[in-house]
């Protein structure tokens, strides 16, 4: 065998080589794709069905439908759906609504967020569960990736109030900021989604607006 | 090496080279339907946002103290002097031709609103997209958001998101 059949040989062990570097390389960023597009998909639609149910419970926040005949639980006075917000904080908020089947009496309302700690048997560090809690009973929750969930209060000449607050009637209208994660990612590299709701005012509490 | 086994080579490697140029283009081409994806988000939130601003205002200047006639609208929708943001809007028609930016993850959005007034009629659904030049009880506002163009072209980019509501006059 000649110099230059082993010139050969070398060479194409190079050439070779490379290209195999070069499809493995392909398919690990493939591979790191379609977990990262199927990670941004869920996150997708995990914001957006959160983002939907806080913005459908939100919204009827101080609803009834029996409007005129419903006592406030905590003065026993006539109910004013104004002061139907009696807890928030920059996280969590308390509130009377009238829930699923719409009967007439009021129903409380909570929304809060846990700690880290709680889902500490997931990749990431950050994410946490958004509760829901219906008439003080057990939280329901799922862990969608929630990693924010931030509100900001705004009174009724739009200047912002700052959290805890339990004057009730105080709240006109709120800003709601969530930010969702992959709770598992590919090479740790987490998708993120982020919804901002700058103003949303629930028809029965703003509307107290014109009625001071 | 012989010229066959070189021309082998070559052709191999020409495959090898567009098969990898078709797995960025289709990586990149991907990349960016998520990140409008994303975008479009925000977006509609935005969109959303301002729908909620306008819809807790009153219906009209001059239903801010109780009802009034018709031809006392407010025609065309506009907004009165010093009012500048939503904030100091007091009624629906101030959004008509209200501009903002909002700058959100380092992305500007641009959004617009148009107020016009509408005449719903049950039997042809296509006059809830028709503005009228006369003064109704109704109010129709579109928002459209964009996070690629510059304002002067919301509305018109293909990207743009599009949202609607109807405002209507009730006094019991």
């Amino acid at each position: 065998m000649g110099f230059t059949t082993l010139l050969d040989i070398a060479g194409s062990m190079i050439i070779g080589g490379t290209l195999m570097m070069i499809v493995m390389r392909l398919s690990d960023a493939s591979t790191e794709k379609t977990y990262n597009y199927s990670g941004e998909l869920i996150v997708q639609q995990n914001l957006l069905t959160l983002a939907e149910m806080i913005e459908f419970d939100f919204r009827k926040i101080g609803f009834c439908n029996t409007w005129n005949a419903v006592v406030d639980p905590r003065t026993n006075q006539p109910f004013v759906s104004s002061q139907a917000i009696y807890y928030a904080d920059g996280s969590s908020m308390s509130f009377y609504t009238d829930l699923y089947p719409y009967n007439g009496s009021l129903d409380s309302l909570r929304y809060y967020l846990g700690p880290t700690s709680e889902c500490s048997s997931t990749p990431n560090p950050r994410d946490r569960i958004l509760y829901r809690v219906e008439n003080g009973n057990a939280a329901v929750a799922s862990n969608l990736g929630v990693t924010d969930f931030r509100m900001v209060f705004y009174d009724v000449n739009d200047d912002t109030i700052p959290p805890p607050v339990v004057t009730r009637g105080l709240i006109k209208s709120i800003e709601i900021n969530i930010t969702v994660e992959n709770v598992a990612a590919y090479d740790e590299k987490y998708s993120n989604a982020f919804w901002k709701q700058i103003r949303l005012a629930s028809r029965n509490v703003s509307r107290s607006k014109t009625d001071n | 090496m012989n010229s066959g086994q070189s021309l082998f080579a070559i052709g191999a490697l020409l495959l090898l080279s567009l098969t990898i140029l078709r797995v960025n283009n289709n990586i990149l081409l991907t990349d960016s339907m998520m990140i409008d994806s994303k975008f479009g988000l925000i977006a509609n939130s935005i969109a959303t946002s301002l729908i909620e601003s306008a819809t807790e205002k009153y219906f009209d200047a001059n239903t801010k103290e109780g009802p009034c006639l018709q031809s006392a609208l407010t025609y065309p929708p506009n907004k009165e002097s010093g009012e500048t943001k939503p904030f100091n809007f007091d009624d629906f028609d101030d959004f008509n031709n209200y501009t903002q930016t909002d700058t959100v993850s380092s992305v500007i959005f641009y959004s617009k609103c148009i107020v016009s007034y509408i005449n719903p009629d049950p039997e042809n659904v296509g006059s809830l997209n028709n503005s009228v030049s006369t003064r109704t009880w109704n109010k129709k506002l579109n928002v459209y958001v964009t996070w690629r163009q510059n304002q002067q072209t919301i509305g018109f980019s293909a990207d743009t998101v599009k949202q609607s509501t109807i405002y209507s006059y009730w006094f019991f």
